[in-house]
């Protein structure tokens, strides 16, 4: 049996505030970082057919490679009582390694196990696979059709969730409209590029439990994938996470953590892997969609009525688009008062990467559709862009299309924030403006409910040094989560945060967390983590209230001390209240859950308390489109959202104005692309992000509620699916041409703009 | 794979002769990024970072004709060279655009020439200023005109064993100007979707000499000399520019990717052709 | 292809340390750094030179390690982000201060690369504008959306130290 990654070793903890200088200089370390003496190195064969049977598996020549361990296939594990090799969120259809079949270009297919990864790479270039192809299906509206090709026999009409929503009755009302807008709009299938690649290594200890080391952003969720993968007590897997360089919803749910822990089981040994970029772009998508929306509105540009119906392609494997499909659903409206909507959703599986949580998860296509249809309808209408969205948007008391009736909706706050800074300032010069230039301006607003039901625990303790620490669950990938936690905890025990230590996830030893995604761990996390210091702060209090003949509410706490208001004698910091209590260390203990009932909706209509709050983002472009070329610059974009209770001002503008430069890629450049089956572009040439030089200046607002007992709101992802409407109806602004297809590319602006000018000579 | 490296072109030239599936290796952007990507599979590497006996191999020299850039003068060193600005001002804005700074501050003139690299920039810039690369097998020199080099998707004239020793580069007279537009139709990183060189001769006010190659639209530099030879004699203006432009855009048979079809890269040579000599004219073309 | 790849003795020096290493002649110097060294601030993310997360100055210029085979690096310097100060008094150079005072990470990945290109063009020009920064800067990628805050180091790194705390968003409490 293999020794321990670290056995028994206490949790990772760093001081979260004061991390710049090893973040410049490179000595702060990510989950890539981690290296275990003596792990040997897999690399995974992937399938080069994008649906097909495998006939054989040849690994002779991989075998005879010196320094070559193991190579296992899909066979090995179906062979393996000990595993069960199936596994997905909602339903398990995805195989730890291909089982018989393949269903995409890039699955694993069997893993090459060697004593480095250069040798483990050379190896499986010479693992033979023989794949009796089968017809294969990219687009998710082709695969619903009766003769498509299925990619599981278990899920027929590659059916990978349907859903509806009945909010009144739409289609009653729309006959009622005075105005009905219809049109459709598709966006495709992206990456989320995170910077650091994929990493993880798994690791059998003598008494048959499993460790595994991993870059991931839901340690829990990966500790019950694998006891239920390997017929384990979850008790009986630890999970140990670490900082992320990047993640934006890739690193979510089970990703190479399944192969560490099958190969380490196949060779008794650590086996380490790491991804290549290649290979992170064939391990997860967005979803691509494509989205009818039919809108009426009476006389006055009011809302009547929305039918929406939406197709997501899943990819190969369903993971969470079973559930997500219908998270993605209910945003669809938009955030309006409609009152009567229907929403129609369809996933679909087709023989494309397998897709996941993307930041803005689920909302950039339904945004994408309602906020362009904004403008269309505000056009028709003759009414301005904003001043329609100011009329329509939801205010307290307003229904919800589930039901909701809202509280803490700032959306025409929001708006008005971002049209006073698109109009107020003067427009940026530019030294290049000629005849072929044009400018325009474009808004666009977005709903995104956070996960409900949800629950976070935590604990924050001192010992007798006096050092504090918070420990959580909750994964640091460059949002400043671990900063928070440690800022929040600090202000409940008046103590400087930088004196706060922060856990890294370890599911031996830190408490649970759902998940870090969907902008929750401020808001979960956090509550759970300040509920914790708060216990802690009693407990101390208690210490030290008795002796000093006072109540505990009377001791005062300051710059991590007690003391006593009328006797400036009685004065003790926390390292002497442990001390002096004898227990070694004061641990506080604080959870957050949401109410009971929240997020239960009806099977069918999908009417019901959705969500605990709703994050609201409003974002403004302004564009120059050159009318020769179709390029698109964006110059400035101003990101508006309401924080609740506002941490830090810094990391919140932050992420409002990264997150609509996130935005930027995909509203402009970035699309996986697919021929015959096969990725394209799974390169950083061939798939461009923005660089330097692309980015727009940026500003931003942060609403916030200004009362310390208000809960703060997620802002992670509030700017970032709004920024391609933003940008497309400014172009439509500058040049009078409507883009429906993401991303807005030069050359598509370009055909339109030949195609107006054709239409414009004949009229 | 063995790692080679001689102290002379001789040897070079015979180690390369010597070994069927050997690569040569100078700055290795290229080179490591194929082996990187599996695309090549060479038994040996001969790198000629340790060639000692090229006279001016990392030098930039004026010569009695212009310039002569080593083979391993880095392509940031191009950039850079007041020599370059001074007498071929387009072939230091080309070098100074390929890639990002890292890659031009690996990459060398010879690597740049021997890859063939259809989208990289200062190909078609070398083409448009009429220069010619020496070449040398270690017995052997001879001169190929830039407009020859290039006879494929990384490919060219080069036999065995011959290396790019130098790129000669005729200097601007009075009158010539030149420049190179790198357009991106995605990020501002991107590689380009069309590239356009150009370079004019002016005499009393009408063009003398008139060279448009275009980069990034096919497997090598384009250019058509009968449509630039009808613009001889006649001022650099809006006309000229528009219909040298049209021509182009009728003649080209570009390539179809992800950063442009077939039939944007044709609209974008017509508009960046356009562009690029009235640009030239604004340059001085009309004085 | 049944043996392994050759390997070659080099000797490299590695932030004013010289290393004596046997590679095989396909390694490329981002894998030594990462893999022998335990370099942790030079970082693969592209593979191919696009990024910059492997940013490694040779001899004082900035290159992609993941383009560089270790074999090339013969007798060469090689500067690594966390070395880059080592040999002066400070913890750490002008360029990686101006990313501290302007706060320019999130997750962080991409910045030890940034930072070292950036005091590599500035010491090589040092009246260098901030725009030459950013052409200098254009290949170095970052995911999060950090660029204002680079921006804003590299006008701290023209201007030269100031006292200035980063801006913060305008805040409005209801």
């Amino acid at each position: 049996m293999s020794p321990a990654l670290n056995p028994g070793a206490a949790p990772l903890s760093r001081r979260a505030v004061g991390d710049a200088v090893d973040r410049v200089r490179g000595t702060f370390t990510f989950a890539v970082d981690r290296r275990i003496e003596g792990t040997l190195h897999a690399v995974a064969v992937r399938s080069v057919a994008p649906h097909g049977r495998i006939t054989s598996i040849d690994a002779a020549d991989a075998l005879a490679v010196p320094g070559v361990v193991a190579v296992i296939d899909g066979s090995h594990v179906a062979a393996d009582d000990g595993i069960s090799p199936w596994y997905g969120e909602n339903r398990a259809d995805q195989p730890v390694l291909a089982i018989g079949k393949v269903r995409y270009v890039g699955e694993p297919v069997a893993l090459v196990i060697a004593d480095s990864r250069a040798t483990a790479e050379a190896a499986a270039a010479q693992v033979w696979v023989d794949i009796e192809e089968l017809p294969h299906v990219v687009d998710p509206v082709l695969a619903g059709a009766p003769d498509a090709p299925q990619l599981h026999d278990e899920w027929p009409n590659n059916d990978s969730g349907t859903w509806t929503l009945v909010h009144g009755d739409a289609e009653r009302a729309m006959a009622t409209a005075a105005h009905v807008h219809t049109a459709t709009y598709t966006s495709p299938a992206q990456n989320h590029v995170p910077m650091e690649p994929h990493s993880a290594t798994g690791a059998w200890l003598p008494d048959g439990s499993l460790e595994v080391w991993t870059g991931t952003q839901s340690p829990y969720v990966v500790r019950q994938r694998l006891a239920t993968m390997f017929r384990l007590d979850p008790d009986r897997v630890r999970v140990r996470g670490d900082s992320l360089g990047g993640a934006f919803g890739s690193k979510i749910d089970l990703r190479l953590e399944g192969l560490v822990a099958l190969a380490s089981r196949a060779v008794g040994a650590p086996v380490r892997m790491e991804l290549r970029r290649d290979e992170v772009f064939q391990s997860a998508s967005k979803h691509a969609a494509t989205v009818t929306m039919t809108t009426g509105v009476d006389e006055d540009g009011l809302l009547v009525a929305r039918i929406i119906d939406i197709v997501w392609n899943s990819g190969a494997y369903a993971l969470q688009t079973p559930r997500s499909s219908r998270t993605g659903m209910i945003r669809s409206p938009g955030p309006y008062r409609i009152p009567h909507v229907l929403a129609r959703s369809v996933a679909r599986y087709t023989n494309t990467v397998p897709t996941g949580p993307f930041r803005g998860a689920m909302t950039g296509q339904v945004c994408w559709a309602h906020e362009s249809a904004a403008d269309e309808i505000a056009a028709e209408l003759g009414v301005d862009p904003v001043e329609w969205r100011r009329r329509n948007l939801l205010r307290d008391g307003d229904a919800f299309a589930t039901g909701d009736v809202m509280h803490e909706m700032h959306y025409v706050d929001l708006l008005t924030a971002v049209d006073d800074a698109l109009t107020a300032d003067a427009p940026p010069t530019s030294s290049t403006r000629t005849r072929t230039r044009r400018r325009g301006r474009g808004v666009a607003a977005v709903l995104k409910t956070t996960r409900t039901p949800t629950r976070s625990e935590a604990q924050v303790q001192v010992d007798a040094e006096g050092q504090v620490a918070v420990r959580t669950s909750a994964v640091e990938m460059g949002q400043g989560a671990a900063a928070s936690l440690a800022e929040m905890a600090a202000r409940r025990l008046d103590m400087p945060a930088e004196d706060v230590s922060v856990s890294w996830p370890d599911t031996g030893w830190t408490p649970f967390d759902q998940t870090t995604s969907s902008s929750r761990t401020t808001f979960a996390t956090g509550l759970a983590v300040e509920r914790a210091a708060s216990d802690l702060r009693a407990c101390i209090a208690q210490q030290v209230a008795q002796p000093w003949g006072i109540t505990p509410d009377q001791v005062v706490h300051r710059d991590g001390c007690v003391s006593s208001p009328g006797d400036p004698a009685q004065r003790m910091t926390y390292a002497d209240v442990v001390r002096s209590s004898g227990a070694g260390e004061l641990v506080g203990t604080g959870r957050y859950e949401t109410p009971p009932g929240a997020g239960r909706l009806d099977p069918e209509t999908s009417q019901g308390n959705v969500s605990v709050h709703f994050h609201q983002g409003v974002v403004g472009v302004e564009v120059e489109v050159d009318t020769e070329t179709g390029r698109v610059h964006v110059l400035r974009a101003h990101g508006a959202t309401y924080a609740g209770r506002l941490i830090d001002a810094e990391r919140a503008r932050k992420q409002i104005e990264g997150g609509m430069l996130f935005g930027l890629g995909q509203a402009v450049m970035e699309e996986t692309l697919y021929e015959a089956g096969q990725m394209i572009n799974p390169n950083l040439s061939d798939y461009q992000i923005p660089s330097l030089l692309d980015v727009p200046l940026t500003s931003s607002t942060v609403l916030s509620d200004a009362d310390p007992d208000a809960e703060p709101h997620g802002i992670g992802e509030s700017t970032v699916p709004p920024m391609a409407p933003a940008v497309a109806n400014a172009v439509h602004d500058a040049v009078g041409v409507r883009i429906r297809d993401l991303p807005v590319t030069a050359e598509k602006v370009l055909r339109a703009l030949r195609e107006k000018q054709a239409d414009d000579r004949k009229n | 794979m063995k790692f080679l490296r001689p102290e002379t072109l001789g040897e070079a030239a015979a180690l390369a002769r010597e070994h069927e599936d050997a690569k040569f290796i100078s700055g290795g952007t290229a080179v490591v990024l194929m082996l990187q990507q599996r695309l090549i599979f060479p038994t040996h590497l001969i790198s000629l970072t340790g060639v000692t006996d090229v006279p001016g191999w990392r030098e930039v020299r004026r010569t009695e004709t212009g310039l002569r850039i080593g083979g391993g003068v880095l392509l940031s060193a191009v950039a850079r060279s007041a020599h370059v600005r001074e007498l071929a001002p387009s072939l230091a804005s080309a070098a100074g655009v390929v890639g990002n700074a890292r890659i031009r501050n690996q990459a060398t003139t010879g690597g740049n020439v021997a890859e063939s690299d259809y989208a990289s920039d200062p190909p078609s810039v070398l083409v448009s200023l009429g220069a010619t690369v020496e070449v040398d097998d270690g017995t052997a020199a001879r001169i190929v005109p830039a407009a020859e080099m290039f006879t494929d998707f990384f490919t060219t004239d080069l036999r065995t064993g011959e290396v790019v020793t130098a790129v000669h580069v005729p200097a601007a007279g009075p009158g010539s100007h030149a420049s190179y537009t790198k357009f991106c139709s995605r990020s501002a990183e991107d590689r380009p979707c069309v590239g356009v060189a150009t370079a004019a001769r002016l005499q009393d006010g009408v063009l003398a000499s008139l060279e448009v190659v275009l980069g990034a639209v096919a497997a090598i530099p384009q250019r058509w000399p009968e449509v630039t030879r009808a613009a001889l004699g006649r001022p650099l203006d809006e006309q000229v520019a528009q219909e040298v432009a049209e021509e182009y855009a009728m003649l080209v048979d570009p390539i179809d990717d992800h950063r442009g079809s077939a039939w944007y890269r044709r609209e974008m040579v017509r508009v960046q052709v356009r562009r690029s000599l009235l640009e030239l004219a604004g340059d001085g073309g009309a004085a | 292809m049944t043996e392994r790849t050759e390997s070659r003795p080099v000797e490299v020096a590695v932030d004013g340390r010289t290393r004596a290493f046997d590679v095989r002649t396909d390694e490329t110097l981002l894998e030594t750094l990462r893999d022998r060294c335990g370099t942790t601030s030079v970082r693969y993310c592209c593979g191919i030179g696009v990024c910059g997360t492997c940013t490694v100055l040779l001899d004082g210029d900035a290159v992609s390690s993941c383009l560089l085979l270790t074999v090339m690096a013969e007798g060469r310097q090689v500067t690594t982000p966390q070395g880059l100060a080592a040999t002066s008094c400070s913890a750490i150079s002008s360029a990686q201060q101006a990313f501290v005072d302007a706060g320019a990470f999130q997750c962080s990945y991409c910045i030890p690369g940034m930072a070292l290109a950036a005091q590599a063009a500035i010491d090589r020009d040092p009246e260098a504008s901030v725009d030459h920064l950013v052409d200098e800067l254009a290949g170095n990628l970052c995911r999060c959306g950090s660029y204002p805050q680079v921006r804003e180091a590299l006008e701290r790194l023209v201007s030269g130290p100031t006292d200035d705390t980063a801006t913060t968003p305008e805040e409005v409490h209801q």
